[in-house]
């Protein structure tokens, strides 16, 4: 016959042992929940800028395919450089009808200061008149330009130029945006966007 | 016998209480891991789809520019079809193409990549230049033998050209017709009736309130002709399509010319007067010389600068090989469009192009006492040479019509410079109608012929005693492939049966095991012309191989019967359409 013995050497911790683990654990805790919360804060932030940097490409997006079917001739105003417009005039072509090219009515896109918006807008000032916000967060002015200075101080070449601008050269126009908005933590963030839209009319 | 005391059985924390744990944090870490999955997938999925929405975009305007550099090449500007799209990077292109009843062509183009679809849609003006504007021009001299006359068809004394039929305001710039069916609407066309498909035609229009030989049959009558104005004639089958409104008048010039970049030399005459009833313009700083008792009856200012005349490109068919008719052969052409090698005509053949026609061939040969019958009664001809062009003596092209616009006839061939006529050899007899554009080849007029139209090569001898006359009808004749403008480009909508999950070219050409065809290999050859009438009243004209939509309610004119199979399968009856149902 044979017996199976094991010895059983320890039933529990040391007051010290248990002490040491409780505060090496709450030092870990710590450590993690503050690198946890540096790590959300930074994601959040980040969210906002792409969020707006999103907003600001949709936008520009918008912007251009209702400029790129203009008609070259009918958008106003058409300043020059170094000078730019936050409004824009069009009319878009709806094709040829009876041999002759027929146009939209027309519209405007433009930058609501007050209000910080983009506006399009269809017959301004008629009674049929339809206005749709395309953006929010629009800029005063472009980035790291102060205005109303008669100076470049971007360096763009543009002088006091708004949070959107409009600049038509040659069958194309420049279009600059820049959106401002203050994060949920307090924090400013900005986002840019331009592009060149060809005039396909 | 084995004794277990109870210090050797396992403890309550050993007993499958770790597992549970364990299991929990895996369960735990695999939720996150999946949430973070869908939402990276749904991330993924958005940015897919935003891709494919712009490289649909770019994927259309693609079959916008291929449509358009076919079109200036003279190719119907069909590329691929709906059902049969081309690949081209990661997605598919087709696009199609019609002329309508202004002379202007409406280029759709989609492109499809993924589940995006964009359609852009663009109409094209073709730019206007008559070739024929110079009358008589050898672009480096001219010299124009003894007792030659030339003069107008259209200037007082030349009998209107005599030789011309009555002509009709077509070619003036004044036609205002409403389209190439004149005054006739569908309405009408239904309350008509027809006799066999097969006859499918529309003859020459007169300037009386008439009857149209409709469907060949003539039991369509027109009795009432809203508008008085005089139509000229309309073609139902080719080019030129309408009225020509979007064309600017040509120039209210009717008076000969004969122009050079270089000097022009003009001999004087023996027994009869060499007699220049055209406006005579040298190159800038050259100079006329008219020898004794010559009569130049217009303007000689030298250009104030050179004329250059436009190399053009001939239009890109299925080459046939070589035709060749032997011994006292006849043959009728009446293809809308058809290439060969050699064309050549032997022992008093005669060949008959029927209009309208586009020809394209490396060299046409007419032998001796051959005939080259032009038949332009219902269409011009358009004869492309890419290399050679000879008339041997005795033989000649012949125009029934006497219509000076009814032949077009290309040369592209180039002579080496300094030479004699070499791409270019003309020894034939009768008249000549029509306009004889070789920008690049010496050409010796013999006195044997005489040419009713217009002439215009690298340089120009006329022999003695020959008669030319310049018919200013031509100048309303533009080469049919030149630059085009764009007269709108707009984003247009994605037909409903297209957004459907059923229109997926990738999965069918998977399903099917089919090849799609490249881009680049996709231009359809213009096999087939049809015309129609939509359901707003516009015709249309498509040209290619393939199927087309064509709108639910519109009219077809054409043969229905000679139609390529593809269009078969979207006709329930004679003159009407079924809508096109995709697969």
């Amino acid at each position: 016959m044979r017996t199976l013995r094991k010895i059983n050497r320890r039933s529990g911790f040391t007051l010290i042992e248990a002490a040491a683990s409780i505060a090496l654990l709450a030092i870990v805790m710590v450590n993690a929940l503050t690198l946890l919360e540096t790590t959300r804060k930074n994601d959040d932030q980040r969210s906002d800028k792409l969020e707006l940097q999103l907003l600001a490409s949709q936008a520009l997006d918008r912007m251009v395919m209702a400029l790129i079917e203009a008609d070259q001739e009918a958008t106003l105003p058409q300043k020059p450089s170094p000078f730019s417009d936050s409004t824009i005039r069009y009319q878009r072509s709806l094709g040829v009808e009876n041999g002759v090219e027929v146009l939209s009515e027309p519209s405007l896109i433009s930058l609501d200061s007050a209000e910080d918006r983009i506006i399009w807008t269809r017959n301004e000032g008629l009674t049929n008149e339809q206005r749709v916000v395309w953006s929010r967060y629009v800029s005063d002015f472009l980035i790291d330009e102060i205005g109303m200075n008669m100076g470049d101080d971007n360096g763009n070449s543009l002088i006091d130029e708004e949070g959107l601008s409009f600049n038509v050269e040659g069958e194309s126009v420049l279009i600059r945006l820049a959106l401002r908005r203050v994060d949920r933590f307090g924090n400013e963030i900005t986002a840019s966007a331009e592009t060149r839209a060809a005039f396909r009319n | 016998m084995l004794i277990l005391k109870n210090s050797d059985l396992p403890k309550s924390s050993e007993s499958g209480g770790a597992l549970a744990a364990a299991l929990t944090v895996v369960a735990t870490v695999g939720l996150l891991s999946a949430m973070t999955f869908q939402l990276n997938q749904s991330t993924w999925r958005q940015q897919l789809a935003e891709n494919d929405k712009k490289r649909a975009f770019y994927l259309a305007e693609s079959g916008l520019a291929e449509s358009i550099a076919a079109l200036t090449l003279g190719l119907g500007g069909n590329i691929a079809s709906r059902e049969e799209p081309a690949e081209f990077g990661e997605g598919y292109v087709f696009s199609e193409t019609l002329e309508d009843q202004w002379g202007n062509l409406n280029v759709d183009a989609w492109g499809i990549s993924g589940d995006a679809r964009h359609h852009l849609s663009v109409v094209l003006a073709k730019l206007y230049m008559p070739l024929a504007r110079e009358g008589f021009f050898g672009s480096e001299f001219v010299t124009v033998g003894a007792e030659v006359s030339l003069q107008s068809v259209a200037a007082p004394g030349s009998g209107g050209g005599s030789d011309s039929p009555p002509r009709s305001d077509t070619n003036s710039g004044n036609a205002q017709g409403p389209g190439p069916f004149g005054q006739v609407s569908p309405g009408q066309l239904n309350n008509g009736s027809h006799r066999g498909l097969d006859e499918a035609r529309l003859v020459q229009l007169d300037n009386e309130n008439r009857t149209i030989d409709w469907f060949g049959g003539g039991d369509f009558k027109l009795n009432t002709w809203d508008n008085p104005e005089p139509t000229g004639k309309k073609y139902a089958d080719g080019v030129p399509f309408g009225s020509g409104d979007q064309r600017p008048s040509p120039p209210d010039d009717t008076e000969a010319k004969l122009g050079s970049n270089g000097p022009i030399q003009i001999e004087p005459g023996v027994t009869t007067q060499t007699l220049i009833d055209a406006s005579v313009h040298p190159g800038p700083g050259q100079v006329v010389t008219p020898g004794v008792g010559v009569s130049i009856l217009g303007d000689t200012t030298p250009r104030s600068e050179p004329t250059d005349l436009p190399i053009l490109e001939p239009p890109t068919l299925d080459p046939a090989g070589d035709l060749t008719l032997a011994e006292g052969l006849a043959q009728l052409l009446e293809q809308p469009a058809s290439e060969y090698g050699a064309v050549s005509l032997t022992g008093s053949s005669v060949l008959t192009i029927a209009g309208p026609a586009q020809v394209v061939c490396t060299s046409l040969s007419i032998g001796p006492n051959c005939e080259l019958s032009i038949d332009s009664s219902l269409g011009p001809v358009e004869i492309h040479v890419r290399e050679r062009l000879i008339l041997a003596p005795g033989a000649e092209v012949i125009s029934p019509t006497l219509d000076s616009t009814g032949l077009l006839l290309y040369v592209h061939g180039q002579d080496p410079v300094g030479v004699a006529p070499d791409s270019v050899l003309l020894r034939g007899t009768g008249t000549f109608h029509g306009l004889l554009y070789a920008p690049e080849a010496n050409l010796a007029l013999p006195s044997t012929m005489a040419f009713v139209g217009s002439v215009i090569g690298r340089s120009l001898v006329v022999g003695p005693g020959t008669s030319l006359r310049f018919d200013p009808a031509l100048l309303n004749e533009s080469y049919s492939a030149l630059q085009l403008e764009i007269l709108s480009w707009r984003i247009a909508d994605v037909p409903i049966e297209m957004r459907s999950q059923n229109y997926n070219p990738q999965q069918r050409y998977r399903d099917t095991g089919t090849t799609p065809a490249r881009l680049e290999d996709a231009r359809q050859v213009t096999e087939q012309i049809l015309h129609y009438t939509d359901a707003d009243g516009d015709d249309f004209v498509y040209r290619g191989n393939m199927r087309i939509t064509i709108p639910p309610g519109a009219l077809i004119h054409d043969d229905i019967g000679k139609a390529h199979l593809a269009f078969e399968k979207h006709m329930v009856a004679p003159g009407q359409i079924e809508p096109l149902q995709i697969q």
